[in-house]
C-alpha cells in the first residue's frame, strides 16, 4: 500500500458524528495540491431582528448590542453564551444594505447576501448574486470541494420573491433552493453508490449525452417562444448547463471516494416539529461538511421573514416561549416583551455557539476548522420592520487574518457590502467591490 | 411578388399590428379621470403641505415632489412616491412644526397613493395578461408520474417545494422557478421508478409463506404478552415475523380476517406496517404499509402490495440467516372514545421446567368497539398477475422487439406523445431514436437503453414545462392538444388520457358540444377529487393549520392529530358542496359541516363513529356553519394560544373577498413603547389603541373589524369567554367599514351574505380563474370575471356550473 492508499484510507475511515479526528484536508485530489487549510465560509440568517430596550432601562441587559463598544464590551444577556469564544467573535452595529432601506420591513431577508434592491424584471421581481455564489462560482473557489456551495434553510425549496426560503443567489439572481431535511443532506453528502467507478463514470457520461440532448431540444424550442416564455426557458437552459458542470465535477471526483461519515449521534429523522434536533443537526452537517471538506461554502436560513408563511415561525412556541418568532418580534417593543424576545435571540445565539463550539473542536494544522472559517451570523432588520442597523457578528476566521474580541459600531450610512468585500478577499477572491459597496471594513482585520 | 416576399409581408404587418396594439394599452392605462383626480384632489393637498418644502423654492433632502410625473403606473416617479408615502405612513411628514394634514385630507392622499402604487405593482407583476410557460409543480408532477408510468411511488420526495404566487396558488408560470435541482431530481425519480416499470429476464416463481402470528406471548418478546392478539380491538397488534426478507421485486402482504361489527357499528380499519429486524437485535426498523377497511363479518382475503425498496432495507452486508421480516397489524378505528385503561393480571409462566407467576398488563375488550379478527397471513413474494407486468407492457407491447429500429420509433413515438401531451414531430423522433441506439451501443441491454432514454424525455423542457408556443403577443386560439393539457391539469392535476388524447387527435375537442361533454365526464371521474383537494388547500391556505404549533401551556389536553382532522374537515366541506352541486354561498354560512368522530368530539358534537368524514347537520347546536366557523380558520389564524384578529382579518380579505390589504410599511413606529402598559392590554384593546394612532388608522381601520368578529373562537377552534394568555373578557363588537355595527360571528356572516354576496361571489370566481389559467388576474379580465359571475349569480352560486362557463371561455380557449 502507497502513501497516498495509506491516508485515504485513514480519512474515509473517519467516523463523523462522534469523536473528531485531525484530519488532512483533501489536498491532492481535486487540482494542485493546497499548501495551507482550506479557507470557508458560512453565513447564517435569523429573521425580525432582535430585542433592543432603551439600555439604561429596566430591560437594558437583554438589549442584543453590547453597551460599549472596542474591546472592553460586556456582552449583555442575549449574547452571553458567546462569552467562552469571546475572542472569536466581532460583533457589528450600525450596518445595512443602503439600497435595501425602502423596501418593505419583511422584505428585506431576501437581499442579506446580495445587497441589492430587488428590481422588476418580465418573470417578476429579480435579485442577484449573493456573496457566497459569487466567491464559490463566479470566483471559482468553490471548484476544488466536491460541491461548490451547500444552501440550506428551516422551510426548504425557493419561496417567494420577498419572502424566500433561500439565502443564495445564482449569477442571474434565480434563487437556488434550500434542503432542509438533515437526511438528504446528509444523503447528498455522505451517502454511498455501490456502483463501480467505470459504471460511475459511464453513468456520468451518458448523463452528460442526455443534458446535450436536452440542451439541444430546449434551444430549437426557444424559437418558437415569446419573452417571458422565454425567461422561463432560459432558466431551464441555465439549469441543465449547470447540472452538466457538476457532472464534469462529479467525473473528477469519481476515484475519490465519499468521506465516510457516521449518521450515528445524528438526528437526520428530525423535523419542523422538533426544531431543536432539526437546527442542531443541521449544524452538526455543516460542520460534518467543512471538516470532510466536502464544500467550503455554506448559507443557512433559521426562518425566512414572514410569520404568515414561514413553517419556521412556530419554533419558539415548540420549544417552550410563549409566543412565535413573529409574535415575539412584534412584542419586544417594550416591557417584558423585550426580555422574551432577548431569551429567543439568545437561543439563536446558542446555536452559532454550538456551531463555533463543533468547528473549534475539529482539529485542523496547527489550529482548528474555526481558525480557518468564517462565520457570518446576521438579520436584515435591527428590530422587527426596521431595516437599518443589523445585529451581526463576524466569528471565526483567525488564521484567515481577523481580529476578534471587539463591538465595533458604524455610522448608518456604510454600506454592509464593504464588509462582503473585506471577507470575500479574506476568501482570496480578487475583487474590490461588491454590490454597492463603497470600500473595506479594514477594522475587523489583525 | 414570389412567396416568401408576400410571407414577409404578413411578418410586416403583423408586427405593425403589434406595435400598435402596445401603444393602445400604454396609452389607456392613464386615463383622462386619473389625470383630473389628481389635479383637482390631490395636487392641491400637496401644494397646501408639502410643495413649501419640497417644492420650487426649497427641495429639502433633494425631494422635488411638484415635477414628479404623477402617473404612477408608467411613469418614471414611482418609487419616489413610494419614499413619500412610507414617511407620512410613519409621521414624519410634514414635519411637527409643519401644518399637519388633517384626518380626511390625509386618509385621502394615503388612500390615492396607496391605491396607485398597487396597480403600478400589478402593471409590473402581471405577463399582459399572457400565461407564461409553466413548470408542473410538485403535485401535478406527483400525478403525471403516476399516470404516465402506472406506477404508485413518492416521485416528489426529494424536490424543492414550490414558491407561491402573490394570489397564493402554487400553479402559476410566472412564480414557478427552475433549478438544477429540480433537473436533477425529474432525472433520478425517472430512473428509479422505470427501474421498477421494465423488467427484464424470466419472471420469478411466485411464492407464498405464511407467516405466524406471535400472539399471547408464544415465544419472541415477551413485552407483546397481554398486547398482542388475533382479535384487534382498540389496544392489541398482531404481530408476526418471516425469514428470508425479499429484497427486490413486488411483494403482496394478504390478509385474511373479518370483523365481528354489530349492524350500525362502522366498519373497523385495518393498518398493516412491514419492515425487518436482525436476530438479537430487538429493534424493529418498519414503515407504513397501508390501510384498508374490514366491513365483512365473514372471512375474507385483503391485500396490500408494496416494493421492498420502499421500506427500511438493511445494509447488504447483513447475512440472511438473521434477517427477517416482520409484518405488524393493528385495528386504527378512531371512535372519539378513550383507550381504556390497563388492568393488572398474574399469569403463570413455564420456563426452564420451572412454573413461575408474572404480573402482566392486559387491557379489557370493549363490546362497544367493533374488533378485527385475523384468520392468516401470508407474504406473497413475486407476485405479478402477468409477466412481463401490464405497465411494462404499457410501454413495450409485446409484439414490439427494440432490436428493430422501426419497433424502437414506435415505441418512442407513443410514450412521448403520452409524456410530452402532443403529437410528436418526425425530427424530434428520429434525434430521440438516435439517442436510444447510442445508449444501445454501449454494450447494455436493449431494456436499460430504453430506461435511460425514457428517464431523458422525462427531465426535457417538453415534459416538465406545459408549453403553448407562441411569438405574437396577440392572442389565438389553443390548438386541440394544448387544450386537452389545459383541460386536464385544470380538473386532475395530471396529462390527459386517451379518450381525451383522441378527442385532441381528432380535434373534436374544439367543438363546445365534445368539450362539455368531457367536462362532465372528467368532474365525475375519481381522478377530479385532486382538482377538490389541490384548489381548496391554495385558495384557502389550508397549510397555514400546520404553521402554528398550539402551546401546550394553554391547551393541556390538545391533540395535535386533530390539526390534519381539521383541514380535513374543510376539504371534506369544499368537495360536499362542490360533488352537491349546491350552492356556494354555503362556504360562509351553512347548517351543516363534515366531521369524523375525533373532530366531532373536539366540538362536543356527535354523529361520526370513525375517522371518515361525514354529514353532520348543525341545526339546533351552537356550532357555527360555514368556513369561518371551522377549526382549521381559527388556528391558522391563531398564534397557537390566542387569536390573531388581524391574521384572521387577512385571511378573510385575502381569501374570500380577493381584497389582501396592503403589506405594512418599512419602519412601522412601534406602537408598544408609545403607548403605556401596552403589553398589559387585551388583543381587542391594543388593536383599539392600533387604530385610534393616526399613523396605523388609515390601514388597520379596515383590516382589525373583520378579525374582531371572530374573537368568541379561541386558537382551537372551540368558543371562548376569556383570553388565553391574560385571561381577560373576549369582546366581539365592532364597526365594520361603511359604519356597519356588528357584533360576532353570525353577524358577520350575515353581512356578507347581504352586503357582500356579490364581492364574494366574484372572489371566488377569480380565484377559480387564477387556478385554471395558472396565471395572476388583469385589468383587461375584468370583463369575463364580470360576466362569470353574473351567470353564477343566476345559477345559485354552483360551482360545477361556474367551472363548465370557464372551462368554455374566451379567456381558457385561448392563450
Amino acid at each position: 500500500m502507497n502513501q497516498k492508499a495509506l491516508q485515504m484510507k485513514r480519512r474515509t475511515m473517519l467516523k463523523a458524528a462522534g469523536i473528531s479526528l485531525a484530519l488532512p484536508w483533501m489536498e491532492s485530489f481535486a487540482g494542485p495540491l493546497e499548501k495551507s487549510p482550506p479557507r470557508r465560509f458560512c453565513s447564517i440568517y435569523f429573521p425580525y431582528g432582535v430585542s433592543l430596550p432603551k439600555q439604561d432601562g429596566d430591560f437594558g441587559q437583554w438589549n442584543w448590542f453590547p453597551n460599549e463598544t472596542g474591546t472592553d464590551f460586556t456582552f449583555n444577556k442575549s449574547l452571553e453564551v458567546l462569552e467562552p469564544f469571546r475572542d472569536q467573535v466581532t460583533i457589528l452595529g450600525g450596518l445595512s444594505h443602503p439600497k435595501v432601506r425602502r423596501i418593505g420591513g419583511h422584505d428585506s431577508g431576501d437581499t442579506f447576501l446580495t445587497g441589492e434592491e430587488l428590481s422588476l424584471a418580465t418573470t417578476g421581481l429579480k435579485n442577484s448574486i449573493s456573496l457566497d455564489q459569487f466567491m464559490a462560482r463566479t470566483h471559482k473557489l468553490g471548484d476544488s470541494t466536491r460541491f461548490a456551495s451547500l444552501t440550506l434553510s428551516s422551510d426548504g425549496g425557493t419561496g417567494m420573491p420577498t419572502r424566500a426560503n433561500t439565502l443564495s443567489y445564482s449569477r442571474t439572481g434565480q434563487p437556488i433552493p434550500s434542503f432542509n431535511r438533515p437526511a438528504i443532506v446528509f444523503e447528498r453528502l455522505f451517502g454511498l453508490n455501490g456502483d463501480s467507478i467505470d459504471a460511475q463514470r459511464k453513468g456520468l457520461t451518458r448523463t452528460g449525452s442526455h443534458l446535450d440532448l436536452l440542451l439541444d431540444e430546449a434551444k430549437s424550442l426557444q424559437r418558437k417562444l415569446g419573452k417571458a416564455d422565454q425567461g422561463k426557458l432560459d432558466q431551464y437552459l441555465t439549469s441543465v448547463r449547470e447540472i452538466e458542470q457538476d457532472v464534469e465535477r462529479s467525473a473528477r471526483w469519481l476515484k475519490v471516494p465519499r468521506p465516510k461519515a457516521n449518521a450515528e449521534g445524528l438526528s437526520l429523522d428530525a423535523d419542523n416539529e422538533t426544531p431543536d434536533k432539526l437546527i442542531h443537526t443541521m449544524l452538526d452537517l455543516i460542520a460534518l461538511a467543512f471538516q470532510t471538506d466536502s464544500t467550503r461554502f455554506v448559507t443557512y436560513q433559521l426562518a425566512s421573514m414572514h410569520g404568515a408563511i414561514s413553517i419556521a415561525n412556530k419554533f419558539p412556541t415548540l420549544l417552550g416561549f410563549n409566543k412565535d418568532a413573529h409574535g415575539l418580534a412584534h412584542g419586544a417593543g417594550k416591557g417584558a416583551g423585550a426580555e422574551n424576545k432577548g431569551k429567543w435571540d439568545r437561543y439563536q445565539a446558542s446555536c452559532l455557539a454550538y456551531l463555533m463550539k463543533r468547528l473549534s473542536e475539529m482539529e485542523e494544522g496547527d489550529g482548528s476548522v474555526l481558525d480557518n472559517t468564517c462565520l457570518f451570523y446576521g438579520s436584515s432588520n435591527s428590530k422587527t420592520h426596521n431595516n437599518t442597523n443589523y445585529p451581526l457578528i463576524l466569528a471565526g476566521g483567525k488564521k484567515m487574518g481577523y481580529k476578534h474580541g471587539q463591538y465595533l459600531k458604524f455610522n448608518n450610512d456604510v454600506p454592509l457590502a464593504n464588509l462582503f468585500v473585506t471577507m470575500q478577499k479574506r476568501m482570496g477572491v480578487k475583487s474590490d467591490s461588491f454590490a454597492d459597496s463603497t470600500g473595506e471594513i479594514v477594522e475587523v482585520l489583525a | 411578388m414570389n412567396k416568401q416576399m408576400v410571407f414577409l409581408n404578413r411578418v410586416w404587418i403583423a408586427l405593425l399590428l403589434t406595435f400598435i396594439g402596445v401603444g393602445l394599452r400604454s396609452s389607456c392605462a392613464w386615463s383622462a379621470d386619473g389625470e383630473t383626480v389628481f389635479k383637482e384632489s390631490i395636487r392641491p393637498l400637496l401644494k397646501t403641505y408639502c410643495y413649501d418644502c419640497h417644492g420650487p423654492k426649497k427641495q429639502k433632502g433633494d425631494i422635488r415632489l411638484d415635477q414628479l410625473d404623477f402617473d404612477l403606473v408608467q411613469g418614471k416617479s414611482t418609487e419616489t412616491w413610494h419614499d413619500a408615502l412610507n414617511k407620512i405612513n410613519l409621521g414624519e411628514m410634514p414635519p411637527e412644526d409643519a401644518p399637519q394634514l388633517p384626518g380626511p385630507d390625509r386618509r385621502k392622499l394615503v388612500g390615492w397613493l396607496t391605491e396607485q402604487l398597487r396597480l403600478a405593482a400589478r402593471a409590473r407583476q402581471g405577463t399582459g395578461g399572457q400565461v407564461v410557460m409553466r413548470r408542473l409543480n410538485r403535485a401535478e408532477y406527483q400525478y403525471t408520474m403516476s399516470d404516465l408510468l402506472g406506477l404508485q411511488m413518492d416521485y416528489s420526495e426529494e424536490l424543492p417545494a414550490d414558491a407561491r404566487s402573490s394570489d397564493g396558488f402554487r400553479n402559476n408560470g410566472a412564480s414557478l422557478e427552475v433549478s438544477a435541482l429540480q433537473i436533477e431530481n425529474y432525472l433520478k425519480a425517472a430512473r428509479k421508478a422505470l427501474d421498477f416499470v421494465l423488467v427484464e429476464g424470466e419472471q420469478q416463481d411466485r411464492v407464498v409463506t405464511p407467516i405466524k402470528g406471535n400472539v399471547k406471548g408464544r415465544g419472541g418478546n415477551r413485552s407483546l404478552v397481554g398486547n398482542s392478539s388475533e382479535r384487534l380491538g382498540r389496544v392489541n397488534f398482531w404481530h408476526g415475523s418471516f425469514k428470508d426478507l425479499p429484497r427486490s421485486d413486488v411483494f403482496t402482504i394478504r390478509i385474511k380476517a373479518h370483523t365481528d361489527r354489530k349492524p350500525g357499528q362502522p366498519a373497523p380499519v385495518l393498518h398493516a406496517r412491514y419492515g425487518y429486524f436482525v436476530s438479537g437485535l430487538t429493534l424493529n426498523i418498519m414503515g407504513d404499509a397501508g390501510e384498508i377497511e374490514i366491513a365483512s363479518v365473514t372471512p375474507e382475503y385483503y391485500e396490500i402490495s408494496g416494493r421492498p425498496q420502499f421500506f427500511p432495507l438493511p445494509e447488504a452486508h447483513v447475512p440472511t440467516e438473521r434477517l427477517n421480516g416482520v409484518v405488524t397489524l393493528q385495528n386504527v378505528l378512531v371512535d372519539g372514545k378513550p383507550q381504556p385503561k390497563p388492568v393488572s393480571k398474574v399469569i403463570e409462566e413455564k420456563k426452564n421446567g420451572k412454573t413461575r407467576k408474572r404480573k402482566i398488563q392486559e387491557y379489557p375488550e370493549d363490546p362497544d368497539f367493533p374488533r378485527i379478527i385475523i384468520d392468516s397471513v401470508e407474504i406473497v413474494r413475486h407476485d405479478h398477475a402477468s409477466w412481463p407486468p401490464a405497465a411494462h407492457r404499457d410501454i413495450v407491447p409485446k409484439e414490439e422487439d427494440l432490436q428493430s429500429s422501426e419497433s424502437v420509433r414506435r415505441v418512442l413515438k407513443n410514450f412521448l406523445r403520452r409524456a410530452w401531451r402532443r403529437p410528436i414531430r418526425e425530427a424530434e423522433l428520429t434525434q430521440w431514436a438516435s439517442h436510444f441506439r447510442t445508449i444501445q451501443g454501449q454494450g447494455d441491454s436493449d431494456i436499460f437503453a430504453l430506461k435511460e432514454t425514457l428517464a431523458a424525455s422525462l427531465a426535457s423542457s417538453n415534459f416538465i414545462f406545459l408549453s403553448e408556443p407562441h411569438l405574437a403577443s396577440k392572442t389565438r386560439p389553443l390548438s386541440s392538444h394544448e387544450l386537452a393539457t389545459r383541460l386536464s391539469y385544470f380538473l386532475w392535476s395530471s396529462l390527459p388520457d386517451e379518450e381525451l388524447f383522441a378527442l385532441a387527435d381528432s380535434g373534436e375537442l374544439l367543438k363546445p358540444a365534445v368539450l362539455q361533454k368531457q367536462f362532465e365526464r372528467m368532474f365525475a371521474d375519481k381522478k377530479f377529487d385532486r382538482f377538490a383537494e389541490q384548489f381548496c388547500m391554495q385558495w384557502l391556505d389550508l397549510e397555514g393549520v400546520d404553521r402554528v404549533a398550539i402551546n401546550p401551556q394553554y391547551y393541556k389536553k390538545f391533540d395535535n392529530q386533530l390539526k390534519p382532522a381539521m383541514v380535513g374537515e374543510t376539504l371534506a366541506f369544499f368537495k360536499e358542496i362542490l360533488q352537491s352541486n349546491s350552492s356556494a354561498l354555503q362556504f360562509i354560512d351553512a347548517d351543516f359541516t363534515m366531521l369524523n368522530a375525533a373532530l366531532a368530539k373536539h366540538y362536543g358534537l356527535s354523529g361520526p363513529r370513525s375517522q371518515r368524514f361525514e354529514r353532520v347537520s348543525l341545526k339546533g347546536t351552537n356550532r357555527p356553519g360555514g368556513l369561518l366557523g371551522h377549526a382549521s380558520t381559527h388556528l391558522a389564524g391563531s398564534d397557537g394560544a390566542d387569536s390573531h384578529p388581524i391574521k384572521r382579518a387577512v385571511w378573510i380579505r385575502e381569501h374570500l373577498l380577493h381584497d389582501p390589504p396592503n403589506p405594512p410599511p418599512p419602519d412601522v413606529p412601534d406602537l408598544a413603547a408609545s403607548v403605556p402598559n401596552f403589553e398589559k392590554l387585551s388583543i381587542r384593546e391594543q388593536l383599539v389603541q392600533h387604530r385610534e394612532k393616526e399613523a396605523c388608522a388609515d390601514c388597520h381601520r379596515s383590516i382589525d373589524p373583520w378579525g374582531i368578529a371572530l374573537e368568541g373562537y379561541d386558537a382551537i377552534g372551540l368558543l371562548r369567554e376569556k383570553t388565553a394568555r391574560l385571561n381577560k373578557p373576549v369582546a366581539t363588537q365592532t364597526t365594520l367599514p361603511g359604519n356597519h355595527e356588528i357584533a360576532g360571528l353570525a353577524d358577520l356572516q350575515k353581512y356578507l351574505l347581504i352586503q357582500r354576496r356579490d364581492q364574494f361571489a366574484k372572489a371566488l370566481v377569480s380565484k377559480l380563474l387564477i387556478y385554471g389559467l395558472g396565471r395572476s388576474l388583469e385589468l383587461a379580465d375584468e370583463p369575463l370575471i364580470d360576466e362569470l359571475s353574473v351567470q353564477f349569480a343566476k345559477d345559485d352560486y354552483r360551482l360545477p356550473g361556474l367551472m363548465k362557463n370557464i372551462i368554455m371561455s374566451e379567456l381558457f380557449l385561448s392563450r
